[in-house]
């Protein structure tokens, strides 16, 4: 699927080729759900022994997070292929309260920094309407509230759409460690 | 046109934050609280007296002649005690017992259950006080256990007198210390025919009666109590009162 849109951008060229910056907001934080979520234990289970950790320890309210707030620098190689640079952050708080009273005995955040380098293929480039698809590979820092933890990511987007001049706004969908569903966002040429 | 923009990246801080997952909610609850109070009286009061009635069948063993194990009465012992050396004997299910070279009923005998770090120590002529320290929580348990004789139809009977205390540091957000006090009521509970209970031996369901109670505090406030009033078979009964707000 990713070979398709180089036979199509053949055909319909722009005529220039700036580089751009896009700054965006990530749909499911695939990653923040595994590490700082799946993995999380109450506070008081952290202690072993007692029931009376089990009856009396905090509980944890909802947990929150911003989703993954990312920044891009891309550079246009060829009509098809565009270099990408992204680097993102996601971060996750939550708050404690005593099992007795349900008063707040405090907080914890959590929060990821990516880096992920992008392979695009440019399917279709009109002055005002672009089309592609990318794939990345990277790292991200994860902290599990009072562990970090550095991992291998990889995101696959199948589909994504730019609309607009210098200043344009994109979407696209996707998944993996960066995202999982979508983002969007604004972006500038130059 | 860029305003547009600019209005959709508020819109986009804005619905930045959402809820991740719902998370826990308090584990505060009589259910808990019961288990709690069962598991607490499981180990002052049951154990102490199954344990003690398995040590008595092990003094009577070591008691009988060579013919006289062979018997019938001395059916379960000859599957369940393995003599290790001299003064150390393997109770199935038990551990290891060390007397010490004495009989249990001797003045100033002190057996010792190794396996489970546990203590006991003849206190009179009838009774043996029973201590456990456990190595993975603030807890140490200290219980009398005392022989009564046997019931009407022939059951070890045994009243048995528990105070100890639990502390546990439960928060490490608010650094909040637990206190549980566990004591039996007025007088004891009555426990007859306590473990090592088997079908294969015809040996009857333990019965038992009497008050078992739990106060738990957090720097001397008072937080909650569970009460334990009888026990027969199956049949429990809780009294509780769980404290809403401090």
């Amino acid at each position: 699927m990713l070979l398709l849109p180089v036979a199509a951008s053949a055909q319909v060229r722009e005529s220039s080729r700036p580089d751009q910056i896009r700054v965006g907001w990530g749909g499911y934080p695939l990653m923040e759900s595994l590490f700082n979520v799946g993995f999380g234990v109450p506070p008081g289970d952290y202690y072993r022994g007692s029931q009376l950790s089990g009856i009396y320890g905090d509980y944890s309210g909802p947990v929150f997070t911003t989703g993954v707030i990312n920044a891009e620098v891309s550079w246009y190689k060829k009509d098809w292929f565009t270099f990408s640079l992204t680097t993102a952050a996601s971060f996750t708080w939550e708050n404690f309260r005593d099992s007795v009273t349900d008063k707040r005995t405090g907080a914890d955040v959590g929060f990821n920094l990516y880096f992920v380098p992008q392979a695009r293929f440019n399917w279709l480039r009109r002055e005002t309407f672009k089309m592609y698809s990318s794939i990345g590979f990277g790292a991200l820092i994860a902290t599990d509230f009072d562990e970090v933890n550095l991992v291998p990511a990889a995101q696959l987007t199948p589909i994504g759409f730019e609309v607009g001049r210098k200043l344009f706004w994109f979407c696209e969908a996707g998944l993996g460690m960066l995202y999982f569903g979508g983002q969007f966002g604004i972006g500038y040429r130059f | 046109m860029k305003r547009s923009f600019i209005a959709l990246g508020i819109c986009a801080t804005l619905l930045c934050s959402c809820k991740l997952d719902n998370r826990s909610e308090s584990r505060h609850d009589v259910t808990r609280m019961q288990n709690y109070t069962w598991e607490m009286l499981t180990s002052n009061v049951l154990i102490p007296a199954e344990t003690v009635n398995s040590l008595m069948m092990l003094d009577e063993y070591m008691a009988a002649g060579k013919e006289e194990r062979q018997g019938d009465a001395f059916a379960w012992h000859r599957e369940n005690i393995f003599q290790e050396d001299e003064t150390t004997f393997f109770i199935e299910n038990f551990g290891t017992v060390d007397t010490r070279g004495k009989r249990l009923a001797e003045a100033d005998s002190q057996w010792e259950v190794k396996n489970g770090n546990s203590i006991f120590e003849r206190t009179s002529e009838d009774s043996w006080k029973f201590t456990k320290v456990f190595s993975y929580q603030e807890m140490e348990i200290s219980t009398t256990v005392t022989y009564t004789g046997k019931d009407s139809k022939g059951r070890n009977t045994f009243n048995v007198e528990a105070y100890s205390t639990d502390t546990c540091t439960v928060s490490s957000h608010s650094g909040k210390t637990v206190n549980a006090t566990l004591f039996t009521g007025e007088g004891g509970m009555t426990i007859i025919n306590p473990l090592p209970y088997s079908s294969h031996y015809n040996v009857p369901e333990p019965e038992g009666s009497g008050i078992f109670r739990v106060e738990t505090d957090t720097d001397g406030s008072s937080l909650d109590w569970m009460e334990f009033r009888y026990y027969h078979g199956k049949d429990l009964v809780f009294n509780c009162s769980l404290t809403s707000t401090l």
